[in-house]
């Protein structure tokens, strides 16, 4: 019999890059990497554990970017053609390296991985992967939960504006949209929480929510179980604290799991290491990036690098599930016996680590439900909703402005490089508000500026933005971006305005900028 | 096709208006934007909303003089407390209000003691505060 629950979280996001303008976009390739690398084996692992019957219970949101992305047809062609020349790389690689035994069997390892992932994406999925989402989803092991529409961060977007209502109420449109039911669950970019987005969250029907640590331990009145029972706030939507052991045991750079030595190194990839004319074609034109092939191990805190090792890798991974599991125990034995409800720890990541950063996360989460799934003697795994439903009675708290970034709090979204977004941010908002009240019931060619000023919009709003431009990498692309969405809602305002509208500009923009093609602008009133 | 000119960005927008965010519970940031003619030197005060005799009053906490549109962190405030800003002119006569800010509430630093019950799991014995996953090499955003 369980004493607890362990609640996994993982968090999927990426922001909307598509660029029909450029033969071959770079930024394009953070999506391929990441379907290649994470979503596809991810789902695979999912589908595994359920084929296998093993009782498990997972958490995953899903940005409305990230599944737009998923369901564009443009997107999945390239993909399609991104997955073909790394198939043929890899079988080159086969070829190249067959005199080489360890480095050979690597090769034919990612050539094996490949293909396997071009089978899933092509054949079981007919290329829109939200199928496969959708089946998981339906199967109850694994719950699906939205965030807000271009996962916009909601403590700065629009201090007490009508954008932070439209950021949430269009990503649970979207997600209605996609999977035919409301998400409970709402992942709050950043895990960033200010005071009132709770009341947001409940007018809109939405059950939980999930605060960094001390969103909740700094609340009032102190909740008296941590982070290890959810609390109901006073709008009456549930949030649960994110734990900060599995956040560290994870996370951390120096102790977490994915710094060990036996495990792939992410930096060296024959993307850099091979010569310029073999390797040319599978990069960007002169721009040497990751091809997602890479023959070392992390090995130590210095340059040199040994091959991987497979083996030795799963077999460290499995031993990291090992302890990851004998943690959660303990502190579930510890706290059964001092808290009102069983005790659950809520343990968020992103989706991305496992797979892209950490290659061998998804075996880790493999070994951890199947180990937990086969004892049950005092750990569950289960869904945030299923535990609500279990144990709706909780205390009533309010939560505390924090996020998981840097510091605890905004600083990493508001700061010296990136402030400048925000009085443009603030007014758009406002304007289109104002845009709609005064122009939703016009004739269809005024109706169709309104809804992409509204896309324009939310894309300008998305987290990203100010976070690469604080990063210090890509940020001349953020920045572009960010101009761009601001310079096209300020133009299509301002023909909204006089009534002078470019229907062929408008019409233009729809096709390049397509995200959300059914999008109400309601959500802006 | 899309065919579009380079976008520039307004400067400003004609609007009065100040807005305060809040960067961590110790540091705000403010940009406004005041429209019209000089009317004396451009300000902008930071108040703190207290409560006194169950009322709410709020006390001046710094001013500071400004640019007509601009921005300013003010660093070191108190934090579980609530602000507001204003930009407008400073006259001989005193201060002449263009614009006020949104009230903005910093979260607390500490547990409150009124809220330190028999029983709780306290931050103290278990939760040092936060590392994140902003400083660690696996985030990829």
């Amino acid at each position: 019999m369980s004493k607890g629950y362990l609640g996994i979280v993982l968090h999927a996001h990426l922001p909307y890059v598509r660029h029909p303008e450029h033969e071959r976009s770079l930024e394009e390739r953070w999506f391929f990497e990441a379907m290649t690398e994470s979503y596809i084996p991810l789902i695979n692992t999912f589908s595994s554990l359920l084929a296998d019957g093993v009782d498990f219970g997972v958490t995953i949101s899903l940005s409305p970017t990230l599944l737009s992305m998923m369901k564009d047809p443009f997107l999945q062609d390239r993909y399609a053609r991104h997955l073909e020349q790394l198939i043929e790389l890899a079988a080159r690689e086969v070829e190249r390296t067959k005199g080489h035994p360890q480095l050979g069997r690597l090769a034919r390892m990612y050539l094996g991985m490949f293909e396997g992932v071009e089978r899933t994406f092509a054949e079981q999925c007919k290329r829109d992967v939200t199928g496969a989402l959708q089946k998981l989803f339906q199967s109850g092991h694994v719950e699906l939960a939205t965030t807000a529409a271009t996962h916009a961060y909601l403590p700065l977007v629009d201090p007490d504006g009508p954008g932070v209502r439209a950021q949430v109420r269009q990503g649970i449109r979207y997600f209605e949209e996609c999977f035919g039911v409301r998400p409970k669950g709402f992942w709050l970019p950043e895990c960033g929480y200010a005071e009132g987005l709770e009341r947001v969250l409940a007018d809109e029907g939405i059950k939980y929510f999930i605060l960094e640590h001390h969103g909740l331990t700094l609340g009032a009145p102190y909740p008296r179980a941590g982070t290890f029972n959810p609390v109901r706030t006073p709008a009456g939507v549930y949030a649960f604290g994110r734990d900060q052991e599995t956040a560290k045991q994870v996370w951390s750079a120096t102790e977490g799991y994915p710094g060990d030595y036996d495990y792939r190194d992410f930096y060296r990839d024959i993307g850099f290491d091979l010569d310029d004319s073999y390797i040319r074609p599978y990069v960007h034109g002169d721009l040497r990036v990751h091809t997602g092939i890479k023959y070392h191990r992390i090995t130590g805190p210095h340059d040199y690098k040994e091959l991987y090792d497979p083996d030795r890798a799963m077999w460290r991974a499995r031993e990291h599930a090992d302890n990851f599991v004998f943690n959660r125990r303990h502190q579930i034995r510890y706290w059964s016996a001092r808290l009102p409800n069983p005790p659950i720890v809520v343990a968020p990541y992103d989706a991305e680590l496992f797979g892209h950063w950490w290659f061998e996360g998804p075996w880790f989460l493999d070994f951890v439900f199947r180990k937990i799934g086969a004892e049950r003697d005092t750990v569950e795994t289960t869904t945030l909703s299923r535990y609500l439903e279990s144990y709706p009675d909780c205390e009533e708290v309010e939560p505390s402005g924090s996020s998981w970034g840097y510091k605890g709090y905004n600083e990493v979204w508001l700061n010296g490089t990136n402030d400048w977004v925000y009085p443009h941010l603030h007014h758009a908002a406002r304007r289109m508000a104002r845009l709609v009240r005064s122009h939703a019931g016009g004739p269809e060619h005024i109706k169709r500026a309104l809804a992409q000023a509204a896309r324009e919009l939310v894309l300008a709003q998305a987290s990203d933005w100010p976070f690469i431009m604080h990063s210090g990498t890509q940020v001349g692309y953020a920045h572009q971006r960010f101009v761009k969405h601001m310079g096209r809602f300020l133009r299509l305002a301002g023909m909204i305005e006089t009534g002078a509208i470019d229907s062929a500009f408008v019409d233009a923009l729809g096709a390049h900028d397509n995200i959300f093609p059914s999008l109400d602008v309601s959500i802006f009133s | 096709m899309l065919h579009e000119e380079q976008y520039w960005l307004p400067e400003h927008y004609g609007e009065d208006r100040v807005t305060l965010m809040m960067v961590d519970p110790e540091n705000l940031y403010a940009y406004w934007e005041m429209t019209g003619k000089p009317a004396g030197t451009p300000f902008v005060r930071l108040f703190e909303i207290r409560e006194r005799y169950g009322k709410e009053v709020p006390d001046l906490r710094l001013q500071t003089e400004v640019a007509q549109r601009g921005n300013y962190y003010f660093h070191n405030i108190s934090a579980g407390s609530k602000y507001f800003a204003e930009a407008g002119w400073m006259t001989d006569a005193g201060f002449v209000i263009v614009a006020r800010s949104n009230v903005l509430s910093t979260p607390r630093l500490e547990p409150t003691a009124a809220v330190r019950r028999p029983g709780a799991v306290t931050a103290a014995h278990h939760f040092p505060l936060p590392s994140s996953p902003a400083e660690h090499v696996w985030t990829g955003r």
